[in-house]
């Protein structure tokens, strides 16, 4: 198989059979709220990006610092103050591209620093021993699996605006029940990757 | 705070009205992931409470010198450290369900039970408070993570905590345990959980009124 | 500018929902039939026990939410019976059961009832099943005909053996498949009917045919056979067509029945299911919203970029 075909096989897989989010279950509480499809793209993009940047960072920290100190037990907090500035890092960026839509997303970015999908993607690399390349194409690929998940379950949050559901599940119980649907449906990759 | 509660009215808010999970819907992660089966549940729950703990207490004694900019970093830290030490005790003591919890053991390190914890409470109150609000907290989180993991290993392989419950002939629902099965079992259990909270409060201004 | 504008189906009245209903029933009856004739009296019963239950459940449901009770729209009647023509014809009663209940009250009745919910009922009911017990959902068994005393023998599908089986058995229906799948004359007669009363229009069904023969194509599996095989047929006539969970506007059907079509071939040509027609429905109705929202906005006459604040 060569390199390419291995890539798209590894972008399903992170995409859909192994989605951050319907597959992994990297679920956070600000993932599940209900937004709408704008600052749901915007937030999910943002996300992606720290994903993606954290991923090879804390892969290099680990492999190529921690790892020949001998410090391996230090990997946690390291990883986290990473992702902290990563997020500050993504935050400056995109306080300068879009003004408006960091205004928008306020206090969402800085806990993007907490958001389990970003460090759990970091932990997988390391747990798995994969190389740079793969750490990156997974950080990617995630990342896209992200946004992909957020997007659409807010295109369901909007639809959703209009019908009478029971009160009591109003607001996260429906949104996982629909993420819960949703996880159903991208199990139908399952095999190709 | 405007109204100190007392130590014991901490620590059954925790257990039921503010229950972190089915109430206030803390720490999601976790509870979706890893509750496959009751034991799971019980095992992440306890090691999520022992680091919620600790942090509260360690944020509490330095609430004063932490500086308002970088607090949330600190905390980030602060928990970092204890997860790092809940993964290593874990490890020795209990492999198999270090193994089988895999990553979500260092993911405690940003369950966000711990950060709204010392965000929202230890970083305002004495040590003390701190302490019977993370116990509180703690041990609802674990009666609802066990809750959680004995529902869908019921439905699942008709089991609790691996001893038969539903009869032989029972045909398990794989689904529960697996991802989707997780997001639906969780979103029901804290519908059930306003719906009980609706009725309660309603039952109460009936009362009153 | 804010428009408030409510998902399709804008549909106010009990007795418009019942025509369309009752419409959608007609077009089964060939298909019914041709089930019973094919897979004998398994086939009936694991219909009528669908249909039951899907009935029984949205009484209850409707009843224990206090909701208007609504089973006359026999909306819940349509779900059962599409589930049932989804199975295997052995598939155990309780399978049927399961799902139906499953449909009517976690898929629709969670969500707010018809036309609240985003994801096909019977679709989501099948994938809960595949998912749980795949191994009474993929037992095949040759048509035995009515005479029921013949034991079922289990069979390849067509989908795993292509080319075992020759064009007019998979137009007829002399295969091994779920129930209501197999006899494609009999899946062409419910859609005459259906056009011709209206009740769908030929875009969807005609869009995702044409996309699944030519992806198969492309990914170099024989086009004729993979549209003949499986639920391709079954699912553009009944289920991409559903009103509550296909998009509002042209273009965006014309995107949606493309991409059931992409997702069928990619399913069955890379993927580890020999059937895929269930998850592309399911993935395109997640997608449908969303397919909404980028139609919208040409179709309203935004200035493309503009920021669009709706709600």
């Amino acid at each position: 198989m060569s390199d390419v075909s291995r890539a798209l096989l590894f972008l399903v897989s992170c995409v859909f059979t192994q989605n951050v989010i319907f597959a992994r279950l990297l679920v956070s509480r600000s993932a599940v709220e209900s937004r709408r499809i704008g600052a749901a793209a915007g937030l999910g993009l943002f996300t992606a990006v720290v994903i993606a940047l954290s991923s090879v960072l804390a892969w290099i920290l680990y492999s190529w610092i921690l790892k020949p100190l001998h410090a391996e037990s230090l990997y946690l907090v390291a990883f986290v103050l990473v992702i902290a500035a990563c997020t500050q890092l993504a935050a400056l960026c995109l306080g300068k591209i879009r003004p408006a839509l960091a205004e928008g997303l306020g206090n969402c970015l800085a806990l993007v620093a907490a958001n389990c999908a970003v460090l759990g993607i970091a932990l997988l690399n390391v747990e798995t021993g994969c190389g740079i390349g793969q750490a990156f194409l997974n950080g990617l690929f995630s990342g896209l699996g992200y946004l992909v998940a957020l997007v659409c379950m807010a295109g369901v949050q909007e639809r959703l605006e209009y019908s009478k559901i029971p009160a009591p599940l109003k607001g996260l119980p429906i949104s996982l029940i629909s993420a819960s649907l949703m996880a159903l449906a991208f199990m139908g990759f399952a095999g190709m990757a | 705070m405007a109204e100190k509660k007392s130590m014991g009215a901490l620590l059954i808010s925790g257990l039921l009205k503010e229950n972190p999970l089915l109430r206030l819907a803390l720490g999601l992660c976790p509870a979706l992931a890893v509750t496959t089966t009751a034991f799971n549940g019980l095992g992440m729950g306890i090691a999520t409470a022992c680091v919620l703990l600790c942090t509260s207490v360690v944020v509490s004694l330095l609430r004063d010198l932490l500086p308002e900019k970088g607090r949330f970093v600190a905390f980030l830290v602060i928990s970092a450290a204890f997860a790092t030490l809940a993964q290593m005790v874990l490890k020795g003591w209990q492999p198999a369900l270090c193994a089988s919890l895999g990553i979500f053991v260092p993911l405690i390190a940003v369950n966000c039970l711990i950060l709204n914890r010392a965000d929202a409470f230890a970083a305002q109150n004495s040590p003390a408070a701190a302490i019977a609000d993370a116990v509180g907290m703690g041990l609802g989180y674990i009666v609802a993570m066990t809750l959680t993991g004995a529902v869908r290993e019921l439905l699942g392989a008709g089991t609790v905590f691996g001893q038969r419950v539903l009869a032989a002939g029972y045909q398990p629902v794989l689904l529960a345990v697996m991802p989707a099965g997780g997001l639906l079992v969780v979103g029901l259990l804290i519908g059930i959980a306003n719906a009980i909270a609706a009725r309660h409060s309603g039952k109460k201004e009936g009362e009153s009124a | 500018m804010n428009l408030h504008l409510s998902p399709a189906p804008h549909v106010h009245s009990n007795q418009s929902t019942r025509v369309l209903m009752r419409n959608v029933l007609v077009a089964l009856i060939p298909c019914v039939v041709a089930g019973i004739c094919l897979f004998g009296y398994s086939a009936a019963l694991l219909m009528l026990a669908s249909v039951l239950t899907a009935v029984v459940a949205e009484y209850i449901w409707q009843r224990a939410t206090g909701n208007k009770v609504r089973v006359g729209d026999l909306s819940a009647v349509v779900t059962g019976l599409i589930l049932a023509l989804n199975l295997p014809p052995q598939a155990p009663l309780w399978l049927a059961v399961v799902g139906s209940a499953f449909a009517i009250v976690i898929v629709k009745g969670l969500f707010g009832g018809l036309g609240d919910n985003f994801i096909n009922p019977a679709m989501a009911a099948r994938a809960l099943l595949l998912a749980s017990w795949p191994r009474y959902m993929t037992v095949w068994t040759a048509p035995t005909g009515l005479n029921s005393s013949v034991d079922a023998v289990s069979a390849a599908t067509p989908l795993l053996t292509p080319g075992s089986y020759s064009l007019g058995q998979l137009f007829l229906g002399n295969i091994p498949g779920s129930v209501g799948e197999v006899c494609k004359l009999a899946i062409l007669l419910g859609l005459a009917y259906l056009l011709f009363t209206h009740t769908i229009t030929w875009r969807i069904p005609a869009v995702m045919v044409a996309s699944t023969f030519v992806f198969t194509w492309l990914f170099g599996k024989n086009p004729l056979t993979s549209v003949l095989s499986g639920g391709v047929l079954f699912a553009a006539v009944f289920m991409a067509t559903d009103y509550v969970t296909c998009p509002m506007t042209a273009p965006g059907q014309f995107v949606y029945a493309a991409g059931i079509g992409l997702v069928i071939a990619l399913i069955r040509c890379f993927g580890g299911y020999p059937e895929g027609v269930t998850y592309a429905i399911l993935l395109m109705n997640i997608a449908a919203p969303l397919l909404d929202h980028v139609f919208k906005r040409r179709v309203y006459g935004y200035e493309k970029g503009a920021k669009v604040q709706n709600g």
